[in-house]
């Protein structure tokens, strides 16, 4: 029995093997995932694991690496976070945002490194010996809203698109101060004494965190695209780019020093675009499920050590101060968010309604972050009563809050996200409120919003789209993507049920909920006279018949007249010509 | 209103169309903002012209420029009972136009906030609907698509059709439903373009920033 052989990668692979089996057995039972979230039963699963353990080696189990954390679970989260995240919803409102996730993060850390400050001074809790600096370092760490639990948790509660992008964006981008504050804290507490000088430097060291995260992010982005310009011949490889770049640009970003989310996030929104229209329908589809698939792993696994971790000797349990952190935690937040809206609401036509600033207040989850970070904190006297504390929070965050979100945000009747599929109809709309908007703004001589949204437009369709995309690859607008899209599914669908060609049964792009299978036909390239041949037969055929004048009568789409199999060719031969 | 503006015309008393519109809007700056744009696109005349829009850099590259120009001009847009196309507009009408734009206001009631959203409907309505018979056609809707799509010289002009077709089934299943074998869709009438526009909260949406509401200008 060679066991040392294959240890680390069997422990590893079995791990996972647990994580995911676990995931199955929540939604063998249909009711359990409604009520209780998926990451509370991965930590209850976790904690178990960590008590056998506990109980069989009677010491504590291996707590979570940091650089585990950092460095493997934490990246593929954040990339499917970033590749997936809607660039129209997340733009528009960027401003409330950037304020939520700068100046909140500042105000929470403060607040609550100020009143625990104020806490330790009371002599019968016997915590005198813990330092400003030191309630100011614990302070930058919980304050921070973690992306990770807030997406395991709004995922399944589906609120309206504003609340969810402004959560959701909030937990990404403070990342780049929890970084340039939990590193100036640590710093602080190893320097003798600190000049104002410092605190300067902290402020200009944040601007160069962030700006330098966006840079990074975006140049591998573009080089990402760039990259996939030329991958026309060896298609198989093209999914691996993108992983490839998004993870450099993380790692690269940590390597100096500066926030690997936001570059990441960055990368993969600057390159997604670019990368799309570069490759191929089936690369396409494997670059979503494997993201989707790394991510759910990290996401299990990171749920499941919490757990476990959470185990052991590692807590040293002082309550007063841990209760008063979560009372603080949530005081300062739900503060937070009031001053912040009342200010975002003056500005802003598109006022945030006291429910939804309750959950955003509310949605305040903690989770891995804060605990690697405390793990990662230098060994002093009191690093236990942190991690106890930052554990409890946690635990509290994930539970309680994440428990009963779900049925407060019903019971407050909270907007929930509009559930329609989408229409061609309605991108031409936005598209034309956009122009107009756009032209009003030249005309009155505002340089607004949609004055630079325009610009940016002109500037990525001269220069930025012919250096990215492929010669032969025209850019396509959001209209015409989407039409195909449909008009790809319906014929698939039509193909499959064998229905081209018979009676009334007229094309609806609203009605198609049916999984789409993937077609061989789409990707042989038809020789070129064939080609001419089905062009001409569409021309005649097809174009004629919806040509109908004036009035516009849905009886005489696709005839009866049509064979069924020209009819198939034609329909899918059609948006080749797109 | 009463206060002496540098060269802001009066608005004559009475011209109960601009009191009813800027007693909602916007503020004396941004009139004289705008007073100075009008000067600089009428070339100090008291009058612009559809070529005077011409004078613009920027909103060449827009797409849908045509149909923008033709909005100010538009008389149904203008409040006026006639119809058909004005020569030339004068500042109240350039007005008149940007108000259309404003944004929503915090302490709009229910009816008002939906008058509010009829009128921006409106004027997108009348834009769409270019030959002014109150319906918008296939035909208008397909020229629609194809200015958006002008600016891709690539795509070809049956594609920009057959995707007009689609939105415009799209549209006819929203409005009408489930329609019979016999039954002919003319074109999409006001009702049904309030329809389409549902999931849209336009009033959020159209608007431009600077025209802020700060204070409430009366005039009167």
């Amino acid at each position: 029995l060679d066991y040392q052989h294959v240890q680390v990668p069997f422990e590893i692979t079995l791990w996972i093997m647990l994580a995911s089996l676990a995931k199955i057995g929540f939604h063998l039972y249909n009711k359990l995932p409604s009520v209780v979230p998926e990451s509370c039963l991965l930590i209850f699963v976790g904690l178990i694991m960590g008590g056998i353990i506990y109980g069989l080696n009677d010491r504590s189990p291996p707590v979570m690496d940091s650089d585990i954390f950092f460095l493997y679970l934490l990246p593929p989260i954040v990339l499917d976070a970033g590749y997936f995240m809607p660039s129209r919803p997340f733009f528009e409102n960027i401003g409330t945002i950037l304020l939520y996730a700068v100046v909140g993060t500042i105000w929470n850390v403060f607040g609550i490194g100020f009143s625990l400050y104020g806490i330790c001074q009371v002599k019968a809790f016997q915590l005198q010996d813990v330092s400003l600096l030191h309630n100011l370092l614990f302070g930058s760490l919980i304050a921070a809203v973690d992306p990770v639990a807030v997406l395991a948790v709004f995922e399944e509660i589906h609120v309206n698109e504003k609340l969810h992008i402004l959560v959701f964006g909030e937990s990404l981008l403070n990342d780049a101060v929890t970084v340039v504050l939990y590193k100036l804290f640590r710093s602080f507490c190893e320097m003798p004494t600190i000049k104002s000088v410092d605190v300067f430097a902290g402020v200009g060291k944040f601007f160069v965190v962030g700006l330098g995260g966006v840079l990074v992010g975006l140049s591998f982005g573009f080089t990402a695209a760039f990259t996939t310009r030329f991958t026309k011949d060896i298609r198989v490889i093209e999914p691996l780019f993108v992983f490839l770049y998004s993870y450099l640009s993380y790692l690269t970003a940590e390597m100096f020093h500066l926030s690997g989310i936001v570059a990441i996030i960055s990368c993969a929104m600057g390159m997604k675009r670019y990368v799309e229209a570069n490759i191929s329908l089936k690369s396409h589809t494997t670059v979503k499920y494997f993201m989707k698939m790394w991510s759910s792993v990290s996401d299990t696994l990171i749920f499941i050590f919490l757990g476990v971790s959470t185990i052991g000797e590692n807590h040293e349990w002082n309550w007063p101060y841990i209760c008063f952190t979560v009372i603080f935690c949530l005081i300062w937040r739900a503060l937070g968010v009031l001053v912040l809206t009342f200010f975002v609401n003056r500005f802003h036509v598109n006022t945030i309604t006291s429910k939804d600033q309750f959950i955003i207040a509310y949605g305040g989850l903690r989770g891995a972050i804060c605990f690697s970070l405390v793990f990662l904190l230098p060994d002093f006297r009191r690093k236990k009563l942190f991690i106890a504390a930052t554990t409890v929070v946690i635990l509290f965050t994930v539970f309680i809050q994440g428990m009963t979100i779900r049925p407060l945000v019903d019971l407050l009747a909270v907007k929930r996200k509009r559930e329609s599929a989408p229409t061609v109809g309605e991108q031409i709309h936005i598209r034309f409120l956009d122009h107009l908007l756009a032209g009003i703004e030249d005309i009155s001589g505002h340089w607004g919003q949609y004055y630079w949204k325009d610009k940016l437009e002109y500037f990525n369709s001269k220069y930025l789209q012919k250096i990215l995309l492929r010669e032969y690859d025209q850019p396509k607008s959001s209209i015409v993507l989407l039409y195909e899209k449909l008009e790809r599914k319906h014929a698939m669908e039509l193909a499959q049920a064998g229905q081209l060609g018979h009676g009334p049964a007229h094309p609806s792009f609203l009605s198609s909920d049916r999984t789409v299978i993937t077609d061989q036909k789409l990707e042989d390239t038809p020789n070129p006279d064939v080609l001419d041949n089905m062009q001409e037969i569409l021309a005649r055929n097809l174009y004629r018949i919806r040509r109908t004048g004036p009035a516009y009568n849905r009886h005489t789409l696709p005839g009866d007249s049509e064979p069924t199999e020209q009819a198939k060719e034609i329909l899918i031969l059609r948006h080749k010509s797109l | 209103w009463g206060q002496a503006q540098m060269g802001v015309p009066r608005v004559p008393r009475g011209s109960a169309s601009v009191t009813s519109l800027l007693s909602l809007a916007v503020t004396s700056e941004q009139i004289e903002h705008l007073h100075r744009r009008f000067k600089q696109l009428s070339q100090d005349q008291l009058t612009i012209r559809k070529e005077n829009f011409d004078s613009i850099p920027d909103l060449e590259f827009n797409p849908i420029r045509g149909k923008i120009v033709h909005a100010f001009f538009d008389k149904r847009n203008l409040r006026q009972e006639s119809d058909g196309l004005a020569e030339e507009i004068n500042f109240e009408d350039f007005l008149t136009i940007m108000s259309y734009f404003r944004p929503i206001e915090m302490n709009m009631d229910e009816e008002q906030l939906d008058r509010f959203r009829k009128e921006k409907l409106k004027f997108l309505f009348h834009m769409y609907d270019s030959d002014h018979d109150g319906k918008i056609t296939l035909q208008e809707y397909r020229n629609v698509v194809e200015e958006l799509l002008s600016g891709n010289p690539h795509l070809e002009k049956e594609s920009a059709r057959s995707i007009a077709d689609g939105a415009m089934m799209e549209a006819a299943s929203i409005c009408v439903g489930q329609m019979g074998p016999d039954q002919v869709y003319e074109g999409i009438t006001f009702e049904d373009f309030l329809k389409m526009w549902q999931g849209i909260d336009i009033e959020t949406k159209m608007h431009v920033r600077f025209l802020n509401v700060d204070t409430i200008a009366h005039c009167y």
